[in-house]
């Protein structure tokens, strides 16, 4: 297989082994999918700047990372932090000077719920937000469910689908493989929204 | 394969179990799909806490009340062969007559027991300690909040050693150790262990805290019944009779068990 033809996570594979024209291959990809992202949300000029500084640190790092999580996504956390610590940055900047700066028009501005969490946070705010996804919508509760138990019995992408699979197909015999990815698919759009209609406060009696 | 239905991979895709060929269609896919690169950008926290403790998010996704798998599956089998079912069914109920029903008749205390779940509430503190016993005893009680109470009395068991050791090194600690016995006796209750309940709560019981030695002592009397012992029962809710918060239901209860009698 060629490094035009594999994924991002063979090709991380084979940069862990050595292999520098995966690596160069890798390195690429990962640009070319970081940098519209960073574009909405940061000047143009700045944009190549943040990537570079998130691809040098997923490079420096991604030997270390959860291997049950893919490399690109892995990414996306790490260009979340360093687009972060970027507008923390700007905004010290600005009450120092006294000068604001305009964003992009098109910047993402929409409220991210995860934006300003540290981990216990996430966590309480996953679990209260899982909790009610499994209430409002037993299906996807239980679809989450199994998959979920998959994943912590290990084993490689295959593995954990089929089996997760299998569990499904018990409740609903007629689940091939097509349905269930847009199964999931439609769970997830149900997480998202149980989670951004959740209330950003996180007290706790 | 169309757009619609190579974003419909997107989520399969973030949890990482999609095969290699449908990784890598998704991937071609992405450059040119602002939506899908904008959603694995907005979800990738989520994906990531998932992915760090996939089985403690998998037991708060279990609703085992309304889970319909088992009546599923028996429907699916009556529509092909009803004697399957009818069958063992018949045996169940059977056999509950015989077994279940004339204990209940004739031992009616477990009945009276209240075993609704204590209250416990996370409240998240930054800390920079890190004694031995924190991470069980916080992932203990993520799985007791989350109702998975087997799992949470699994860590509580390993708490608690590790907390009467740091209590004899600083008996400050001891509200923490007797927290960790009550919730580990709740627990147990919770998963049908009575027995089990027992040495946790009674060492829960002995607390210098109030509201710590009250709460156990309720719950106690509560697994008491469960084992049928009336008059373990009665002697455990005589001292709470007279407290502000267990006395009138303890009053109540005692008033029952000696009317049942």
């Amino acid at each position: 297989m060629s490094t035009a033809e594999a994924s991002l996570d063979i090709l991380c594979e084979k940069s862990l082994a050595g292999d520098a024209r995966a690596e160069a291959a890798l390195f690429e990809a990962l640009r070319v999918r970081f940098l519209p992202i960073a574009k909405r949300r940061v000047h143009a000029d700045q944009a190549e700047d943040l990537v570079q500084d998130t691809l040098k640190i997923v490079f420096d790092r991604y030997g270390s990372r959860n291997e049950g999580q893919g490399i690109l996504v892995w990414g996306m956390t790490v260009l979340r932090n360093v687009i972060g610590n970027h507008y923390q940055s700007r905004n010290r900047e600005r009450e120092r000077i006294d000068f604001v700066d305009e964003l992009p028009r098109d910047a993402a501005d929409a409220h991210d719920p995860f934006s300003d969490l540290q981990l216990a946070d996430t966590r309480r705010l996953l679990l209260d937000g899982i909790a009610q996804l499994a209430e409002r919508f037993p299906r996807c509760g239980r679809i989450f469910h199994h998959l979920l138990h998959s994943l912590e019995k290990g084993g490689g992408p295959q593995e954990v689908s089929t089996r997760t699979l299998d569990l499904v197909r018990r409740e609903d015999p007629d689940m091939n493989r097509g349905r269930f990815y847009t199964a999931l698919h439609r769970c997830r759009a149900q997480l998202r929204d149980v989670l951004a209609g959740m209330d950003k406060g996180l007290s706790h009696d | 394969m169309t757009e619609r239905r190579n974003c419909d991979l997107l989520a399969a895709y973030e949890l990482n179990i999609l095969e290699e060929a449908e990784r890598r269609l998704f991937e071609t896919h992405l450059p040119d799909c602002p939506d899908c690169l904008e959603e694995l950008f907005a979800h990738a926290p989520v994906v990531t806490e998932l992915l760090r403790e996939p089985g403690l998010y998998a037991g708060r996704m279990t609703r085992p009340q309304s889970d319909p798998s088992l009546w599923n599956r028996l429907a699916a089998i009556f529509r092909r062969q009803p004697a399957r079912v009818v069958a063992p069914l018949l045996v169940a109920a059977l056999l509950a007559f015989v077994v279940f029903l004339p204990r209940n008749e004739a031992s009616p205390f477990p009945g009276l027991a209240r075993t609704d779940a204590p209250a416990y509430s996370v409240i998240p503190v930054r800390s920079g300690a890190t004694a031995d016993w924190q991470p069980l005893w916080q992932e203990g009680m993520l799985l007791y909040v989350a109702e998975e109470f087997a799992a949470a009395a699994a860590r509580l068991e390993q708490a608690v050693p590790l907390l009467e050791q740091a209590v004899a090194a600083d008996p400050h600690q001891r509200r923490h150790l007797d927290n960790a016995r009550f919730y580990l006796g709740a627990s147990r209750m919770l998963t049908g262990d009575a027995d089990a309940a027992v040495p946790p709560l009674e060492a829960a019981a002995t607390s210098h805290l109030p509201p710590v030695r009250q709460k156990s002592l309720w719950y106690l009397a509560q697994v008491h019944l469960l084992q049928d012992d009336p008059d373990g029962a009665l002697a455990v809710l005589a001292p709470l009779e007279s407290s502000p918060v267990y006395g009138p239901r303890a009053r109540d209860q005692v008033a029952a068990i000696r009317s049942a009698r």
